[in-house]
């Protein structure tokens, strides 16, 4: 009961810090000095980007917590799932954020700089995660699995990161400037960032409640089918008499024969 | 264990010998690709000098992944990986067994599918010793993170074809670190202490030690 | 207090993929005991059998088998287990010879060991040197009998073992089940067969999941009546 006001309250309140964003970034900020109206997006992107990596953060410690004896339970690989799926939502976001930002900015909707590149490939690792999920698995086996996955991932994320800094740098140097170097930040516009941050993670929180609320309930349906099956299968299954009978008077049956000399020739 | 692991090792490559899947169908696999890569881009020479180094490890990843698949695939066969389980050895033995066959045969299919890239692409080389240490290198990590997901994503009915989407991104650093040694190992006065040699070698190094810790809860459930 | 030579199930339920397999299954088992497990299919034979084996884990319940604690001894009763399942186990590139050899390398044991248990299942002569995949299914299980008896297990753990085998094999396989109890090893098998439990041992039914109330605690009294 509190959980569903706690998430109620959760909902009500990300929405209306998005839609106060909205209001703040589209018509109370001025526009930028150098990008204009483009400038608007750093209230989006920036926060986007953050919540990707805040709920792959969240991954990462309830698999961890899942693999650790003491702590194992169902709960931490509900929270992961819940996370991650939220995260790749977030990443594909600052993807699409990016290149929105990236085509007038830089004149392409793509370009190989590192951090672009590491979202990318994080996007996939993650997709790659979701994806193992979905073997048919015990509860356990699953949860065990990801969560191995999961923190391989995370072990992953910096070394890809890492990786890909050097592989532009000790060739050439930055590709592109980052937009927050020539954008100056100050007054209301911070103050909207500010308020995008907030929402965005309340937005995330909202929906990682949500997706653990259906983990849950998966979960409880399973444990009283489990009850369910109990009484089921102790009952004997019905005289099988009358299925023959049904089966037998009635089936698939090869096509009507054709006479050799007319099916062979032409008419 | 490490008698065990050896064990386990020579299974591998007794199976190898007797089916002939790595050297009868996956390095043809490596040149073919390598050929059709000559075509696809025209056979514009300097472009294909150019394109070897990362050429090289797209096409030594891919045919490993059907290496990796097939260590897994006879394991699913009779059930055969349980009865290794059964025998209650550590899965750390599987591990560095299954490891080491396959190392050997990506190293295999790496010295092949280099050759032909040599020959068909014609890129200066300039250090073996910088290729073979980085090609050693990345050869362990991807075998490692290769049976790592091999195992999680083993089961009765799928899986196979999820190995590539789960393997190629965690193996990204790998790709580009021994893909700039082999870029390095092109000028006349590289060596064995190219940056990227060291990059290339602690990332495998990572990336054993991430196989190693993730293969036993990963295979048993 | 259970000793280490028995088996001891309480409660046990084992989840396969949500799935209850296995459903608040308490049970006793003896040192020298063959229990034949009977039931229709589904009823949780393999499942228990797997879990005796330390392949499936109990998900609520606890057992002790052989003075190993499950859930959480797993690995350690795999060792002490021999379980010959619907699938052989064996790896179909390689020769019956190469099989056997990798079981001896792995069990420690020596080579004419291996030599006596396939010289048992007569896979020693014109199989020795053929490819798994070339042989039959009754050759097949013959191999993975002798792998088994190499090993010795103080736990036997049989699916369904008469099928595919030719009547000179079933008559072996009983002959040794039979010794093997004798030497205090406990034996699971489970059958569909009506003449189980005729030679003796205890014959538990099982449905849905757990042993069925009337003929649990039977010992080796259950005639063939009353069979489907």
């Amino acid at each position: 009961m509190t959980s569903t006001l706690v998430r109620k309250a959760v909902g009500v309140t990300s929405l209306v810090l998005v839609a106060a964003t909205v209001v703040m970034g589209l018509f109370v900020t001025p526009p930028d000095v150098v990008q204009g109206n483009l400038a608007r997006l750093l209230y989006v992107h920036p926060p986007v980007a953050w919540v990707a990596y805040l709920a792959y953060g969240v991954t990462s410690i309830a698999s961890g917590l899942y693999l650790w004896r003491p702590t194992r339970s169902l709960k931490w690989d509900r929270i992961a799932v819940a996370s991650a799926e939220v995260g790749v939502v977030f990443t594909g976001l600052t993807l699409v954020t990016g290149s929105i930002w990236g085509r007038p900015a830089w004149g392409v909707w793509w370009t190989w700089d590192a951090r672009l590149t590491s979202t990318a490939i994080l996007f996939v690792l993650y997709l790659g995660y979701l994806a193992l999920r979905r073997i048919p698995l015990s509860a356990e086996t699953r949860a065990k699995r990801s969560a191995v996955a999961a923190l391989i991932a995370f072990i992953d994320v910096p070394i890809v990161h890492e990786s890909v800094v050097w592989w532009r740098t000790l060739h050439q140097g930055a590709t592109v400037a980052t937009l927050g170097a020539n954008t100056k930040v100050h007054g209301i516009m911070a103050w909207t960032l500010l308020l995008g941050f907030v929402a965005f993670t309340m937005v995330y929180i909202w929906m990682a409640m949500l997706r653990y609320r259906v983990e849950t309930m998966a979960a409880e349906i399973e444990s009283t089918q489990l009850e369910a099956w109990e009484a089921e299968r102790m009952a004997e299954a019905g005289a099988p008499d009358a299925a023959i009978g049904r089966l037998l008077e009635s089936g698939a049956r090869a096509p009507k024969e054709v006479p050799a000399d007319q099916g062979a020739t032409p008419k | 264990m490490i008698r065990r692991a050896w064990a386990v090792a020579r299974k591998d490559m007794l199976i190898e010998y007797h089916s002939r899947v790595a050297l009868n169908q996956v390095i043809p696999f490596a040149l073919a690709v390598l050929l059709t890569f000559g075509f696809a881009l025209d056979t514009r020479d300097q472009l294909l000098a150019e394109i070897a180094p990362g050429l090289f490890w797209v096409v030594v990843l891919f045919s490993s992944l059907y290496l990796i698949a097939r260590s897994f695939r006879v394991e699913r066969e009779n059930a055969a990986m349980e009865g290794l389980v059964l025998y209650g050895i550590d899965p750390m033995a599987i591990f560095l067994g299954k490891l080491a066959a396959l190392a050997v045969q990506m190293l295999v299919l790496e010295a092949v599918a280099a050759a032909g890239i040599v020959i068909l692409f014609n890129p200066p080389v300039g250090s073996l010793g910088l290729l073979a240490i980085s090609a050693l290198a990345a050869t362990l990590a991807i075998g490692s993170i290769g049976l790592v997901y091999g195992a999680l994503s083993s089961s009765e009915h799928s899986g196979e074809s999820l190995l590539p989407l789960l393997v190629i991104p965690v193996l990204a650093p790998i790709v580009i670190s021994a893909a700039k040694c082999w870029s390095d190992a092109e000028s006349a006065g590289a060596g064995i202490y190219d940056p990227w040699l060291k990059i290339v070698s602690i990332f495998g190094a990572v990336f054993l030690a991430v196989g190693a810790a993730g293969f036993g809860p990963a295979m048993e459930d | 207090m259970p000793a280490d030579d028995s088996v001891s199930f309480s409660s046990v339920t084992v989840t396969l993929a949500g799935f209850p397999a296995l459903l608040n299954l308490s049970l006793e088992v003896a040192a020298g005991e063959t229990v034949y497990l009977r039931g229709p299919n589904g009823a949780g034979k393999t499942t228990l059998l797997r879990t005796l084996a330390g392949l499936e884990k109990a998900t609520r319940g606890s057992a002790r088998v052989l003075g190993v604690g499950l859930p959480g001894g797993e690995r350690s009763l795999r060792a002490l287990a021999g379980m010959m399942g619907t699938r052989s186990h064996l790896y179909e590139d390689l020769t019956v010879a190469e099989n056997l050899d990798l079981a001896r390398r792995l069990l420690a044991v020596s080579s004419s060991r291996i030599d006596d248990a396939a010289e048992l299942f007569g896979v020693r002569g014109r199989l020795w040197r053929q490819k798994v995949a070339s042989l039959s299914a009754g050759q097949k299980r013959r191999v993975a009998l002798a792998g088994l008896v190499a090993k010795n297990p103080r736990l036997w753990l049989l699916d369904e073992p008469h099928s595919s085998l030719d009547a000179a094999g079933r008559d072996l396989l009983d002959k040794l089940i039979a010794e093997a109890t004798k030497r205090g090893a406990i034996a699971f098998v489970a059958t569909h067969e009506a003449e189980a439990g005729r030679a003796g041992g205890r014959v538990v039914e099982m449905v849905g999941g757990t042993v069925r109330p009337a003929a649990s605690g039977g010992g080796g009294d259950s005639g063939p009546e009353g069979l489907e």
